[in-house]
């Protein structure tokens, strides 16, 4: 049963960082499925960085700035440029699945490894500490207010004289850095190993759990939970021997359709802020 | 250009060289429209394309934006086999036309899934169309690898198909896929501009508001168009396993084969008209055949194309919003929107 | 009320504006929307600008206000030239706005809302109580009465109005303007807010208010400007005028009436000669969009040969109840009965082919796909009948054609050029096009929401005609608009609306101001 919370939490902890930042990105009204890109990303930049320098904290920066970066990327292609904020997700996505791969397709031996990994608690202790500030923030601060604001209404923000376009910007960073954080979690807690592809739609489960959440970083990470409970039962059958009977790829289905299943039983409509997904700056 | 400049960029610093870029390009310029043989490896990239691409085309023509297709691609391509090699002793052209029937019925089936999670639960089509994605690669995988594997035969594909689609020229790789696909598409275009049912398509897809009020359900189209476009997809997965000389069995890793995700490419770049799916499918189809030209030739990792087309999905939409409401001009061609207003600007809650 | 009798009338040049504008001048397109327009502001006075709908008031309004940047002229404040980029510079100078659309954020508090961009704060974090303390002093000194920490979603129209005042005066606005403050006020609530203006004015304040009615011109404003087509063409001290002369400089003819309604009025009919309902409600209860109760038990019926006005205050629940009949919004309890025949479970398409016609409020979402062809657009609705779908599922793009050309020419449509989207033509010329379609199927029941909303003269006058050529066809018409004067003008009898319920229906002859303002507010039962 110990095991069980152990590999759920170590499950949680990418999912819970990213499910934050995609709560920051939604609630200031840009919708950010450009969340895997962002893991992506920063798993990729951290077992780099930490295998070139054999420095794991550099590589947790190097994770965060990765996505930061893509969080900006996202930040223009919505607001300066005006793309639908779907659009630039997905671009940004196939993207980085093609960099991460082709840069990975670069090193020797088309493998990458770091030595030193981070300490996992640390890194949990960490995204509770970032759902925590997170909610703190939204609810308890002018920036919380003015972000709200934003995602609610951005005409009624701009007449009070908010930078609605600064906040955006500011919002999508952060969340790209918190998913970038995810991905350092993902990366180089346990094995310190980066392969093709490896969040696995690990962005999207997040973003279903902003929904399932309310876009509130305590139902988003609690919802994350649930998903990461899924997993570590699937993980735990799998290596109890069950996998003769039942197939591996089978069992990994298990956190796809519990996902699924969790966006078939709600509607949210009225809970989203409303100005999800506006396309005016 | 812009992609490709960019590309060139990439490229460059990553393999720290000035004239890797040019020589990347070269090959793959070589390798997608050099000569007879490349054209043909072109064509045959471009065939599924038009299929996947006119998948996408028509969900979007309704609203909706299909990532899922490389789902259903799979589930189609794997049904066409599984047909293909169960009923082996049926005659050819009939065993053919059940196979692609059944690609058809799968793909669809694949597509009603987020569409009724959107119209039944509002659930946005593309976080669950991308969720069954994974499904659909797990799925597909362990079939082909478990119990629908040869029996004796090679690791991780399925027996051959008993039926496949001819060549056109002995020479060339080219089938009858390509006549499928260009017919399809043809099709497409036709439909959504001069029937009833493309008419309600394209009025669901650029004003879902005035289309409900006037008595036209938003949730049937939406629903038969994803229908249509599972199916176009399903059918895809089809020709592509029934054609291709390397296939004609099953492999497991059909998914990722990203005949899906470069349909939807093309879809976008086609913009407003069906038509121009066939110049947009040629690119993506030059694109991934160049590419593995390139990685042959100088090492290029042909992922760099998958940066490619990022920044070109990116760079025609930012063209295409650019012209969008605000400053548009006067006089608009009627019906030239290609991003729905539904997709522009998704509906709370679903996001 | 007298005009103006606290605040003494002094003539213009004796007093130094404090905000002038000069030759303000804006193009659209090759639209000349203001033509070298001139305004002065006083402090201390009420100041009207009156005209048409198209004359010019919200732009000129907007320019002041740093939401629109002129092509030419200038904003003077304390005499000194200023450039207004955006909102954020007019408020820095003091200048506040109230839009006809409100600019409040629902889920957040009456607080949060006017404190936004200066929040209270107490060390980092944001002072919720010291927040809600300052504002409710505001409002005491300001005679705005609000609760500060109230969920401005739960708020009626009038308090969020009041919200959105308050919202200026906490940014120090010394000049207050107000656009169409009472189109969507009950008289009652229009007279709390009139007395509200007086109190600003008094205390040395400048307000602008945008109106097309005299009657509030006459008794609530100092100084008044008409527009006409983007020209002032008249601007002086209430004292000095009379309503004869604002509507003759405001329709540009000499003694013509101001008002749309009062043109071309029918007689009104009684309803007795066809007693019998075409469509009835009875006891429909409506969910709303946050499922919320919109409708509560609501029975209504409306005659063949009528036109039924729906008044009531914005959100009373009237576009609740309209899209329950039309089948846009399902009905929780109750039943739609058209001919004696239940249509509470059809689907849209069912209602309209039993023949219910709709006139959607919302033009541009509702009414008209706009990047579809007028042709395409003449026909939504109707793209199966054999007129224009051949038995194997083409369209007849010919017919479409023809039928275009002919429903242009008989409802005058202009701007009907080949291959153009509706999104091409003007909103007077869309809201023909939407009459032009919904009345080609001779509906026996036609709903009109706000037909008039945001038209010029010249349509309003061609829809009122539209409807009432309906009704004296014999059609069951039902009219919703929250434009008081125009569901007076229109109705044979009015039914109005008050937190979901119909609190009375009143016959053309009992319809007045008064009683029907009373029913609004809920200062009298039925």
């Amino acid at each position: 049963m110990n095991e069980l919370l152990a590999a759920a939490i170590r499950q949680w902890v990418p999912l819970a960082f990213a499910a934050t930042g995609g709560v920051v990105s939604e609630r200031s009204g840009v919708v950010n499925i450009a969340l895997e890109g962002m893991m992506l990303a920063g798993a990729f930049a951290s077992v780099s960085a930490a295998s070139a320098t054999g420095n794991t904290l550099l590589g947790l920066l190097a994770g965060l700035l990765a996505g930061a970066l893509v969080g900006l990327l996202h930040a223009v292609i919505t607001q300066a440029l005006r793309v639908p904020h779907i659009l630039s997700g997905v671009g940004i996505n196939l993207g980085m699945l093609g960099l991460t791969t082709y840069a990975l397709r670069l090193y020797e031996g088309g493998g990458l490894e770091s030595a030193a990994t981070l300490s996992y608690p640390v890194m949990a202790a960490a995204a509770a500490l970032a759902v925590g500030l997170t909610t703190l923030v939204l609810a308890r601060t002018p920036l919380g207010l003015r972000l709200r604001a934003c995602g609610e209404n951005p005409g009624a923000a701009r007449t009070a004289g908010v930078s609605v376009t600064r906040v955006r910007y500011g919002a999508v960073v952060a969340s790209g850095a918190l998913a970038g954080l995810g991905g350092v979690a993902l990366a180089l807690t346990t094995l310190g190993v980066f392969t093709e592809n490896m969040t696995a739609g690990r962005g999207y489960v997040a973003l279903a759990a902003v929904i399932f959440g309310r876009w509130n970083p305590l139902g988003a990470a609690a919802t994350a939970f649930f998903f990461a409970l899924g997993d570590a039962v699937q993980i735990a059958l799998q290596t109890a021997g069950l996998g003769g009977r039942i197939p591996p790829d089978f069992l990994s289905l298990l956190p796809y359709v519990l996902t699924l299943i969790a966006l078939g039983t709600i509607r949210s409509r009225n809970i989203a802020p409303a100005a999800l997904g506006d396309p005016s700056v | 250009m812009v992609a490709l400049l960019l590309g060139a960029v990439i490229i460059a610093l990553a393999q720290k060289s000035v004239t890797a870029p040019a020589e990347a390009y070269s090959s793959l310029f070589r390798g997608a429209f050099g000569d007879p043989s490349a054209w043909s490896n072109t064509l045959a990239r471009a065939m599924p394309l038009l299929l996947t691409g006119a998948a996408v085309f028509v969900a979007l023509a309704a609203g909706l934006f299909n990532i899922g297709a490389e789902g259903q691609l799979s589930v189609g391509g794997l049904a066409a086999a599984v047909v293909g090699i169960t009923f082996k002793s049926l005659p050819a052209p009939l065993l053919l036309g059940l196979s692609l029937l059944a690609a058809m019925a799968a793909g669809a089936a694949w597509g009603y899934l987020p569409a009724y999670l959107k119209v039944k639960r509002g659930a946005h089509e593309v976080i669950t169309a991308i969720l069954l994605n994974y499904v659909a690669q797990n799925t597909t995988r362990y079939l082909a690898t478990g119990p629908l594997r040869e029996p004796g035969g090679a690791a991780g594909q399925t027996a051959e198909v008993g039926a496949t689609l001819s060549r056109l020229s002995p020479n060339y790789d080219l089938h009858w896929g390509l006549v499928i696909a260009a017919v399809a598409v043809a099709l497409t275009a036709v439909a959504l501009r001069r029937t009833v049912w493309g008419y309600e398509t394209r009025a669901v897809g650029q004003g879902p508001g005035a289309a409900e009020a006037a008595g036209i359900s938003v949730a049937r189209v939406q629903i038969n168009a994803m229908l249509i476009s599972g199916a176009l997809a399903g059918l895809a997965g089809a020709v592509v396993i029934l054609g291709e000389v390397p296939f004609r069995r099953f492999p497991s890793d059909f998914y990722g084969s990203g005949y899906g995700f470069d349909g939807l490419a093309a879809a976008l770049l086609a913009g407003g008209s069906a038509w121009a799916l066939f110049p947009a499918a040629l690119l993506f189809g030059g694109l991934a055949s160049g590419a593995e030209q390139m990685t042959f030739d100088v090492g290029t990792p042909k992922q760099i194309v998958s940066v490619v087309q990022a920044i070109l999905i990116i760079a025609v939409a930012a063209r295409l919003v650019v012209r969008r409401p605000g400053n548009r001009p006067v006089s608009h061609t009627p019906g030239s929107e290609v991003i729905p207003p539904s997709v522009a600007a998704p509906e709370p809650g679903s996001l | 009320m007298p005009p103006a009798d606290s605040t003494p009338v002094t003539p213009s040049s004796l007093l130094a504006p404090a905000v002038s504008l000069q030759g303000i001048t804006m193009v659209f397109g090759d639209v000349l929307a203001l033509d070298r327009v001139d305004l002065d502001l006083i402090p201390g006075t009420r100041h009207a600008v009156v005209g048409e709908n198209g004359a010019g008031k919200s732009t000129l309004m907007k320019v002041l206000f740093g939401l629109l940047s002129p092509t030419a002229g200038q904003v003077r404040i304390d005499g000194a030239p200023r450039r207004l980029h955006s909102p954020a510079d007019a408020i820095a100078l003091g200048i506040g706005m109230v839009q006809q659309h409100f600019d409040l954020i629902g889920p957040l508090t009456v607080a949060e809302n006017i404190t936004l961009g200066s929040e209270v704060v107490s060390g980092p974090f944001l002072d919720r109580a010291a927040a809600e303390a300052a504002v409710g002093r505001l409002a005491d000194d300001s005679g705005l009465a609000i609760n500060p920490a109230a969920r401005v979603e739960t708020l009626s129209v009038a308090s969020q109005q009041r919200v959105e005042i308050l919202k200026a005066l906490y940014r120090k606005a010394r000049l207050v303007i107000l656009d169409e403050p009472t189109a969507v006020l009950a008289p009652s609530e229009a007279r709390d807010l009139w007395e509200a203006t007086e109190r600003l004015a008094s205390e040395g304040r400048t307000v602008v208010f945008i109106t097309h009615k005299l009657e509030d011109v006459m008794a609530h404003a100092d100084f008044v400007t008409v527009l006409r087509r983007g020209n002032r063409v008249l601007s002086k001290p209430v004292a000095e005028t009379d309503p004869g002369e604002l509507a003759a400089a405001m329709v540009g003819v000499p003694g013509a009436s101001a008002s749309v309604h009062a043109t071309d009025a029918a007689p009104p009919r009684t309803g007795a000669e066809r007693p019998v309902p075409v469509l009835a409600l009875r006891n429909l209860t409506v969910r709303g969009q946050r499922g919320e109760v919109a409708v509560r038990n609501a029975s209504l019926e409306v005659r063949g040969g009528e036109i039924l006005g729906l008044a009531g205050v914005d959100g009373s629940g009237q576009t609740e109840m309209i899209e329950a009949i039309i089948g846009l919004r399902p009905s929780e309890t109750g039943s739609v009965m058209l001919r004696e025949e239940e249509i509470t479970h059809f689907s849209v398409a069912r209602r309209r082919k039993a023949g219910i016609g709709y006139v959607p409020e919302d033009r541009l979402h509702r009414a008209l796909v706009l990047s579809f062809s007028l042709e395409e657009n003449a026909i939504l609705g109707r793209q199966r009948d054999p007129e224009f779908a051949s038995g194997s599922g083409f369209l007849r793009l010919g017919a479409m054609r023809a039928f275009l050309q002919e429903r242009a020419s008989t409802f005058d449509v202009r701007g009907t050029g080949v291959g153009k989207s509706a999104r091409a033509l003007s909103g007077g010329n869309q809201q023909k096009l939407v009459l032009a379609r919904e009345l080609s199927r001779r509906p026996a029941v036609l709903i009109a929401s706000q037909p008039t909303r945001g038209l010029d003269f010249g349509a309003s006058a061609f829809v009122h005609r539209a409807l009432r050529a309906e009704r004296d066809r014999g059609v069951a018409v039902l009219v919703q608009s929250l434009d008081l004067a125009e569901v007076l003008s229109l109705s044979d009898r009015v039914a109005v609306m008050l937190g979901g319920a119909i609190v009375g229906v009143v016959s053309h002859a009992e319809a007045t101001e008064e009683s029907i303002g009373e029913l609004m507010t809920g200062a009298r039962g039925a």
